[in-house]
């Protein structure tokens, strides 16, 4: 009878040598090594990002750098009321820091990006062309694209969906209705699971849409109507944007960005400015306090102006919401420092120097004293602002949690949208019916900024208490604090399907993203995907 | 001077000698890891949640096949199941599985040019996945077992074994420096 072999049974002295000879020892080492040197080296190549950090004595420090103001777009053509403007998404070197040359891949090369001014009523059609490298020079991704104009009721093709990308190589047109009350808007990108990188690496920008509602109330502008982009970066010691996303659960800097100039003073006047601030950073909030502890008033949130201007001497801030505050400097002498503090709220990381974010150094240069009010009343019949809950059709809930080791919304991530071909919606309100949403972040121990695209909502209450006075106007983003619910209502115009997600990048990046569809039985919407970038060289007649 | 072919005892000795049982302990440790990760991956894709079962019952397997019947076969059978799981993940952890859902998703777009397009799949698959600790612990606990499982084979049946471990691993390392796996 055959005995089948068994090994490991031998009698002792009879047992296999352990490799028996050098030359098994050698190719047993060779898969070894590599098995074991590769994940590893990729390990220990994270955790090492941080220690090619700048260290914060080589960081500037707060306040020599000047401050900048954005440039403006010019239009390439305009014809009937349409404006027109070309947008190259390209490759150029800046001097972020003093000494140190950074690659940053702007809008028109330039970090932030140049602001769109238009006026309501006229449309705008932008041409972003993706002008990117193949790679990325140190992540080494492809640097798709997606053109998200926030705070836009655009329609859903050019609506920046996070799978409409652009390729290096490819253009695409974005058209803008512009229909919407004054506001700030910005523009940044959208692309999916490469926004924080994208946005790190410069493509954010504001949009103003002003209106004659706005022109008639006398706020400062011109020279006194200042966009702010705050944002946060971390530096690699040869000055370059270095990237740690903390385990994907977010990206926190340790030099604070205002324009693209860390830490910058702005001369200003004895008299008030209107700030249209954006918090452009990837995760970081901010909570805002002047040196002096005066307050300041808010004047505007995401979707405008407020019914009613409200005067605060704290307020936070989260990612992609956006603020228009007016600071008066009348009362304080020539020579005053003022500093705009951050009292870093809960859930941030926290540097030296990410407590400070600009200053305002007070001249005594003559100013023209026109437009230098802030009327008590702005936009109390905003239809957004008039909405009452008795005028909800239905209630609709959206956990924001992690799950599974993954971020999701109502337990959907992106990936799920993407493996329903696009068919998977969070909600589906009909067209022209007003919902409360119930906003709940359960991830204790994380904010979740929830941006809903397409529509502007008002905030109903905050964990059953009112919401905070500088939450007191239209919104598109709710910050969600750790274990916060939050009420909001909206009405749902236009149609189509349009996402809901965080605006924590990394977050989003990581597919904690959902959409839900506005439904319209007579007029379905237009498919996202419907216009695709386009390849190759432009149309010879075509004025972009 | 190699040793002498052994002969083989007929029955299961009353005390596993120390490398075997080191060797059964390793893969019950990887198999439990994989058991453990089978609903994280099936949340991902099914298909990763099979792939992990898959592994899982190789590994018990194999702690099983070397507790009650540790033949050359089983030992064999042993060291191909393990291997590629190990290479699966150096794959995974550096340049990402190039199977999974994204392809079919890609196709779901009728685009020509962007469901084609190498780059457009990979945003829906193949990323390299971040190395954890539970999973560098337990690729350590696989390679260990592997080696081990070398040395329980007769030596005449060695040199084929480590030729071939040797044919992966320098192919790893030539794709390493080729810039296929990150």
């Amino acid at each position: 009878m055959h005995h089948r072999r068994r090994v490991g049974a031998q009698p002792a002295g009879r047992s296999s040598r352990f490799l028996s000879t050098r030359r098994d020892v050698l190719k047993a080492g060779l898969f070894g090594s590599a098995a074991l040197a590769l994940p590893l080296q990729r390990a220990v190549h994270a955790q090492s990002v941080l220690d090619d950090r700048m260290p914060a004595s080589r960081l500037p420090r707060p306040f020599p750098v000047p401050f900048r103001v954005p440039p403006v777009a010019v239009p390439v053509s305009t014809a009937g009321d349409e404006d027109r403007y070309r947008i190259r998404i390209r490759e150029t070197r800046a001097e972020i820091l003093p000494g140190f040359q950074t690659t940053v891949w702007g809008y028109d090369g330039q970090v932030p990006g140049p602001t769109i001014k238009v006026r309501q009523g006229r449309k705008t059609k932008v041409r972003f062309v993706n002008e990117l490298p193949l790679k990325h020079p140190t992540l080494g991704f492809t640097p798709w694209t997606s053109v998200h104009l926030h705070g836009s009721a655009s329609l859903p093709q050019f609506d920046g969906y996070a799978s409409d990308i652009t390729f290096p190589g490819e253009y695409k047109d974005y058209h803008y209705p512009n229909f919407q009350p004054a506001r700030t808007l910005w523009y940044h990108d959208h692309g999916v699971h490469h926004t924080a990188e994208n946005v790190t690496m410069g493509q954010a920008g504001q949009y103003h849409l002003s209106d004659p509602r706005e022109d008639a109330l006398r706020l400062p502008r011109g020279e006194f109507d200042v966009p702010l982009i705050i944002s946060d970066r971390m530096f690699t010691t040869t000055g370059e944007f270095l990237f740690d996303t903390n385990d994907h659960s977010g990206m926190y800097g340790d030099v604070i960005l205002v324009n693209g100039a860390p830490w910058p003073a702005m001369k200003v006047k004895r008299r008030k400015y209107r700030f249209r601030v954006l918090n452009g950073s990837v995760s970081r909030a901010y909570e805002y306090a002047l040196s002096t502890g005066d307050p300041f008033t808010v004047i505007g949130t995401d979707g405008g102006l407020m019914p009613h201007p409200q005067t605060v001497t704290r307020m936070r801030h989260i990612m992609a919401e956006r603020y228009e505050i007016v600071i008066d400097f009348a009362k304080y002498k020539p020579g005053t420092r003022v500093v705009l503090q951050n009292r870093n709220p809960p859930n941030n990381v926290a540097y030296p120097d990410v407590d400070k974010i600009m200053a305002f150094d007070v001249t005594d240069e003559p100013f023209d004293p026109a437009n230098n009010e802030i009327p008590d009343v702005l936009f109390p019949d905003n239809p957004v602002m008039t909405l009452q809950p008795r005028e909800s059709v239905a209630t609709r809930h959206l956990r924001l949690q992690r799950q599974d080791g993954l971020w999701t919304v109502n337990g959907t991530t992106w990936d799920k949208i993407v493996e329903s071909g696009f068919t998977f919606t969070e909600a589906n309100p009909r067209r022209g019916t007003a919902e409360i949403w119930e906003l709940e972040n359960r991830s204790g121990g994380w904010q979740h900024p929830l941006h809903i695209h397409l529509i502007d909502f008002k905030i109903l209450d905050r964990n059953g208490k009112p919401p905070f006075p500088w939450e007191l106007g239209p919104k598109d983003v709710a910050y969600l604090g750790e274990n916060e619910k939050v009420r909001v209502i909206a009405r749902f115009e236009g149609v189509g399907k349009y996402m809901v997600h965080c605006h924590n990048l990394v977050h989003e990046d990581h597919d904690m993203m959902s959409q839900f569809e506005v439904i319209d039985p007579n007029a379905p919407g237009e498919d996202p995907l419907s216009r695709r970038a386009r390849n190759g060289s432009f149309e010879p007649d075509d004025p972009l | 001077m190699a040793a002498a072919p052994t002969k083989e005892s007929p029955s299961v000795p009353a005390v596993i000698p120390a490398g075997r049982l080191a060797a059964i302990t390793l893969a019950s440790v990887a198999g439990g890891v994989h058991l453990v990760l089978i609903a994280q991956q099936a949340s991902v894709w099914w298909g990763y949640g099979v792939l992990m079962a898959v592994v899982a019952a190789v590994e018990i397997g194999v702690a099983i096949g070397l507790a009650l019947r540790p033949t050359p076969g089983v030992i064999i059978a042993g060291i191909v199941g393990v291997t590629t799981s190990v290479v699966l993940y150096v794959v995974s952890r550096t340049a990402g599985l190039p199977f999974g859902p994204g392809p079919a998703r890609a196709a779901q777009f009728g685009d020509p040019f962007h469901a084609g397009h190498p780059d457009f799949s990979a945003q829906l698959t193949g990323r390299a996945e971040p190395v954890g600790a539970l999973d560098l612990g337990c690729l350590i606990a696989e390679v260990a077992l592997i080696v081990l499982l070398v040395t329980l084979l007769p030596e005449r049946s060695r040199r084929p074994v480590t030729n071939a471990l040797c044919a992966i691993g320098v192919a790893l390392w030539v794709l390493r420096w080729a810039g296929v796996l990150a």
